[in-house]
């Protein structure tokens, strides 16, 4: 359970943010239920504000500089997990899943339930009773359990409401010098990075709007709301991306790699980036010494894909910081990544306030 | 109201997306009484208006269901008169052989999809469903006067009339969503009792089966409403393989959504207000996409708080879906009460969304 | 007409112009387009839009205003997509082949031995790798040989990962018809520029303001459509698209090449409104145009319409399909009678006598 007085910024051993990307990668958020995370970044934020506000969806928009320049970070809040959906006789808990997750992560998994985080497990037949055949077999989440220790029906409903979220009981934590360990670092990370861009950001043509969008594992529909009331110029999208990376993948099946510096995206199924705003991504990367790689996968979608037809159309590019075992209880990603991450952030915005990227 | 009359007429006048203009015809006369003004849209939408109170400028609520339903349109008339189909919509092909269909021509014919009798059919065949592609429509006419009378393009539909089962239930086609539309007209009649602060928009869209939900997507963006509750039906629970967490039974009474779809104020709004009526109420929990127009309309513009109310409905896109009259009833006195508590300070609270208060 | 017509085509399928990277293609159809409109202009995101008759002054405000209702006077919009399928390089392996995902609907199983091209000119062929099962077959299985020796040498020729490359085959005359590759949907896009032509010449000259936007990304979904139907506010939109006609083997559709063009009825995800189709239909039999209708079952038959309706309060739109046989697949063949009728229908609808 997150305790706000956790809270706290700027204790950047390898050049990131620790605690509020602890907070932040702890906070828990499903689609429509964000609160907890929106009041991290409200804490984190506030002070540094012109204006912070919710919209009707549920994003938490932060406006940094008044330029007649509008540019628009987005990095979504929310994460995958599931959603208390029914009961059995015996106090079990029913759910459905809220994006995408690969149903074999469920069995056998620890998790929390609701706002108060009440201890569950995903319980699964012992295998000593399976026929050996069913012991390879996936079970379909329809058929999977919470325990929560409940011993009827009734006190099931008490504790857990149908729509109940519930979450990964994933700590976050530090594996090594670079190396960092949590749930949902899709999108924490990209929370943090569009953080900490706000807080170092210090521009004189630009209005900045970072956007901490909702529902973006649903369908980015929070991007496409903010998108609309907001009509900026030109957008980046700041998403965490699958890092396949691991023995017995070969690229381009690996997408991106672990410590190569964050990932610009050519396309996914929502959106071809718009090249002029990729290519001049890229080109500040070089300039500047700013490791980085494409991301290699062609499918899925992100924020950018929900702003770029808004209105009469908003150039957009999605870059995204890799992630090991994306949409999973315990996903890794590299510090290192995320440093380059703002750095080229920042990069992109003194670029635009300089009028090298004419929006 | 008598609400079995209402269905069967709305189910009567029912058609598959771009015929909706009888059904929108027929809610301007049927709802008349209780609406200060009505049109229709540039896609089609019907748009009914029951002024509020409130000074300008006043809140808004807007009541939405489809009505469209699901069904075929010809692809071309074959040698012998018969017609073959393309599904509109989700077309459940199970009930398909031996259904009775009608055929949307110059004028409306009556036909059959033929099912080859079992002394033809081999045991394999009968094992598999036929593909819609195979199917074909007999109406009993010379080519000459098919080709007449029917065009490609022309809409066919599912042939039921609404009948009454026992215990209040009533069956037939495309209760999915007139059940819903009926819903909104027991709340109208119900809001015209006493004066209501906000406008109540009764809108009835086009197209939520078989498109990407613009009906509800242009209506949501047109009249900017404060909020907007979407009328459905939901899955009924019935014989043989339900899934538990998708399954309401019928007389359960209405189906509040909860989700990333439902604005969590709203959802607590409708409990409480079916707390006070003493009507009893479920929760449909629905984490993504709610497969409604709310889907689009919470999208819309700079966003729209929306809710979802559904009807428990038994086999839902067969001709002889099923549901309980009593719980249409109850939507339409919840859907009334919670309109009645539209006011600015509650609009106010919708547009900073935040689901811990 | 036909020969113009077939020029402007031979033009069009060389110009390597995949989804995203339109600019070029974009270029090219400014400058078949310009003689015949008063404005040509590129937005945010790539459309170009030529004009003909007054631009509307309220598109210059739509990027902020929230206009709900159609523009006044009345706009006709006229689209099509000028993006083609592309292939997008995956992986360059250790001997210089180019592996490549697909992007946009098509035939993978025409994609060997086509002759594709990046926008920067590089060149090269598609392969099927050795021992695939016929059945396997599919862009897994392919790779793209560009002459180069290892990967160093095919960054030099601007290959590496992220690159795309393009089917651009020179135009093949058939008589009264004509194949490429590209033909999805470079024909609209020849059809679109030829309405223009014939509105420029129609005498009386047409009062009404007609928007022809040439969309990006229309390849892979109705995208670049939306925006610009957002901007311009038409009372009738009208999006012009290759559509599936009868081949040898199977057929699934009913189009027919040389019937004219197909008004369609219903496709993956859009109904067309009654009204719309009646009022094509009511021009054609004025214009003495035969057309045919289209009622389609597939998934892969999409085109701008489902975007542009549900732009704004809604927008009244419908679908003019090009029959191609083989469409999306290297053998795409069309038929300029057809093309010209479609051009002819457009042009009516848009007042010309």
């Amino acid at each position: 359970m997150l305790r706000l007085d956790e809270v706290k910024t700027g204790s950047t051993g390898a050049g990131v943010d620790f605690d509020l990307l602890a907070a932040l990668s702890n906070a828990c958020g499903l689609a429509g239920d964000e609160d907890e995370v929106r009041q991290v970044l409200r804490q984190a934020l506030a002070s540094d504000a012109c204006e912070i506000y919710t919209d009707t969806i549920g994003n938490l928009i932060v406006r940094k500089g008044n330029g007649p320049v509008r540019v628009m970070l987005c990095a979504h809040m929310d994460e995958v997990g599931l959603m208390v959906a029914g009961y059995d006789d015996n106090g079990f808990l029913r759910f459905k899943e809220s994006g995408g997750i690969d149903p074999r992560v469920l069995p056998g998994r620890a998790v929390r339930v609701g706002r108060a985080g009440v201890p569950g497990v995903i319980g699964l037949p012992a295998g000593h009773w399976l026929d050996p055949a069913d012991r390879d077999k996936v079970v379909p989440p329809k058929e999977l359990l919470i325990d929560i220790g409940a011993r009827s029906r009734d006190e099931a409903v008490a504790v857990a409401p149908p729509g109940t979220p519930v979450y990964f009981a994933t700590r976050f934590e530090r594996l090594s010098d670079k190396i960092v360990k949590g749930k949902a670092l899709d999108d924490r990370v990209g929370c943090l990075v569009v953080a900490r861009a706000l807080l170092e950001a210090d521009f004189r043509d630009l209005t900045l709007l970072a956007v901490f969008s909702v529902q973006e594992e649903v369908g980015f529909r929070g991007a496409q709301v903010a998108a609309f009331h907001l009509a900026p110029g030109l957008a980046l999208a700041v998403d965490g991306t699958s890092s396949s990376d691991v023995p017995g993948v070969e690229p381009p099946d690996t997408s991106t790699h672990l410590g190569e510096g964050p990932a610009i995206s050519l396309l996914d199924g929502s959106i071809v980036m718009h090249a002029k705003l990729r290519e001049h991504l890229v080109a500040l990367a070089e300039r500047h010494g700013v490791p980085h790689q494409y991301r290699r996968l062609t499918t899925a979608g992100t924020d950018s894909g929900g702003i770029f037809l808004q209105r009469t159309g908003i150039p957009s590019c999605t870059m995204a910081v890799p992630c090991r075992y994306i949409h999973g209880p315990s996903s890794l990603a590299n510090t290192d990544d995320i440093v380059a991450a703002v750095r080229l952030v920042g990069l992109l915005l003194e670029s635009v306030d300089k009028g090298e990227f004419p929006v | 109201m008598n609400i079995f009359e209402e269905l069967a007429e709305l189910s009567r006048a029912a058609a598959i997306h771009g015929l909706e203009a009888e059904t929108a015809a027929l809610l301007a006369r049927r709802w008349q009484p209780w609406l200060d003004e009505s049109r229709s849209s540039t896609l089609g939408n019907f748009i009914g208006l029951a002024r509020g109170t409130d000074p300008e400028p006043r809140p808004s609520v807007a009541a939405v269901a489809h009505m469209d339903a699901i069904g075929f349109m010809v692809t071309h008339v074959e040698t012998g008169g018969f017609l073959r189909l393309s599904a509109v919509g989700g077309v459940n092909r199970r009930p398909l052989l031996g259904q009775e269909v009608e055929v949307l021509g110059r004028r409306r014919l009556v036909g059959v999809i033929g099912a080859k009798p079992p002394h033809l059919s081999t045991p394999e065949e009968r094992k598999k469903l036929v593909p819609i592609e195979d199917l074909s429509v007999d109406l009993g006419l010379p080519e000459a006067a098919v080709r007449e009378t029917v065009r490609p393009g022309d809409g066919v539909l599912y042939r039921q009339d609404v009948v009454a089962l026992r215990n209040g239930r009533v069956a037939g086609r495309y209760l999915d969503d007139t059940a819903g539309l009926a819903v909104i007209g027991v709340a109208l009649e119900e809001l015209r009792r006493e004066p209501h602060s906000a406008d109540f928009y009764a809108v009835g869209t086009v197209g939520e089966e078989s498109g990407r939900l613009s009906g509800g997507a242009t209506a949501a963006f047109e009249l900017r409403p404060s909020l907007a509750v979407v009328v459905e039906v939901t899955f009924g629970t019935s014989p043989g393989g339900d899934d538990p967490t998708n399954s309401f039974a019928l007389g359960s009474g209405p189906a509040i959504g909860i989700g990333a779809n439902c604005h969590p104020r709203l959802v607590n709004l409708f409990k409480s207000a079916a707390d006070e009526l003493g009507l009893a109420t479920t929760l449909e929990v629905m984490p993504g996409g709610s497969g409604t127009d709310a889907w689009s309309m919470q999208t819309a513009r700079g966003g729209v708080p929306t809710a979802i109310l559904s009807v428990p409905l038994r086999y839902m896109h067969t001709p002889v879906e099923t549901t309980s009259l009593d719980d249409i009833r109850s939507a339409g006195q919840l859907l009334a009460a919670v309109a009645r508590k539209v006011d600015w300070t509650l609009v106010e609270a919708l547009s900073c969304y935040d689901s811990t208060k | 007409m036909r020969e113009i017509l077939k020029e402007s085509l031979r033009r069009l399928v060389t110009v390597p112009g995949p989804s995203g990277r339109e600019s070029e293609v974009g270029r090219v159809i400014a400058d078949l387009i310009r003689p015949f409109v008063d404005e040509v202009r590129t937005d945010a995101l790539g459309n170009v839009i030529a004009t003909r008759g007054a631009a509307d002054s309220a598109a210059a405000t739509a990027a902020t205003s929230d206009a709900a209702s159609p523009a006044s006077p009345p706009r006709l919009m006229l689209s099509a997509h000028m993006d083609t399928a592309s292939l997008i390089v995956t992986e360059v392996t250790q001997d210089g082949f180019a592996r490549f995902a697909l992007i946009g609907v098509y035939g993978a199983a025409s994609l060997p031995g086509q002759a594709v091209t990046t926008p920067a000119g590089t060149v090269g062929v598609v392969g099927l790798d050795d021992g695939v099962d016929p059945k396997d077959i599919g862009p897994g299985k392919m790779h793209i040989a560009i002459g180069a020796a290892d990967r160093e040498a095919a960054k030099k020729l601007g290959v590496s990962p992220g690159e795309v490359f393009c089917l651009t085959r020179d135009l093949i005359d058939l008589g009264d018809t004509v194949s490429s590759p590209a033909l999805d949907n470079r024909a609209g896009c020849a059809v679109l520029i030829e309405t223009a032509r014939l509105l420029q010449e129609a005498d009386p000259a047409p009062a009404a303001a007609v928007d022809f936007v040439f969309t990006v990304q229309g390849a892979i979904a109705p995208r670049g459509a939306r925006p610009a139907a957002f901007a311009l506010r038409p009372s009738l939109a009208l999006a012009v698209d290759v559509t599936p006609a009868r081949g040898p083997g199977k057929p699934k559709t009913r189009v027919e090449l040389g019937q004219g063009p197909a008004i369609r009825a219903k496709d993956g995800s859009y109904v067309a409104p009654v009204a719309v189709r009646e009022q094509l239909a009511r021009a054609a039999a004025e214009a003495g145009i035969a057309w045919q209708v289209e009622v389609s079952s597939s998934e892969d038959d999409v085109s701008d319409a489902a975007a542009v309706e549900i732009a704004g309060a809604g927008t009244l739109t419908g679908v003019v399909g090009l029959p191609a046989r083989q469409a999306r697949t290297a053998a795409a063949v069309v038929s300029l009678a057809d093309l010209l009728a479609a051009a002819r229908l457009l042009a009516r609808v848009a007042g010309a006598p």
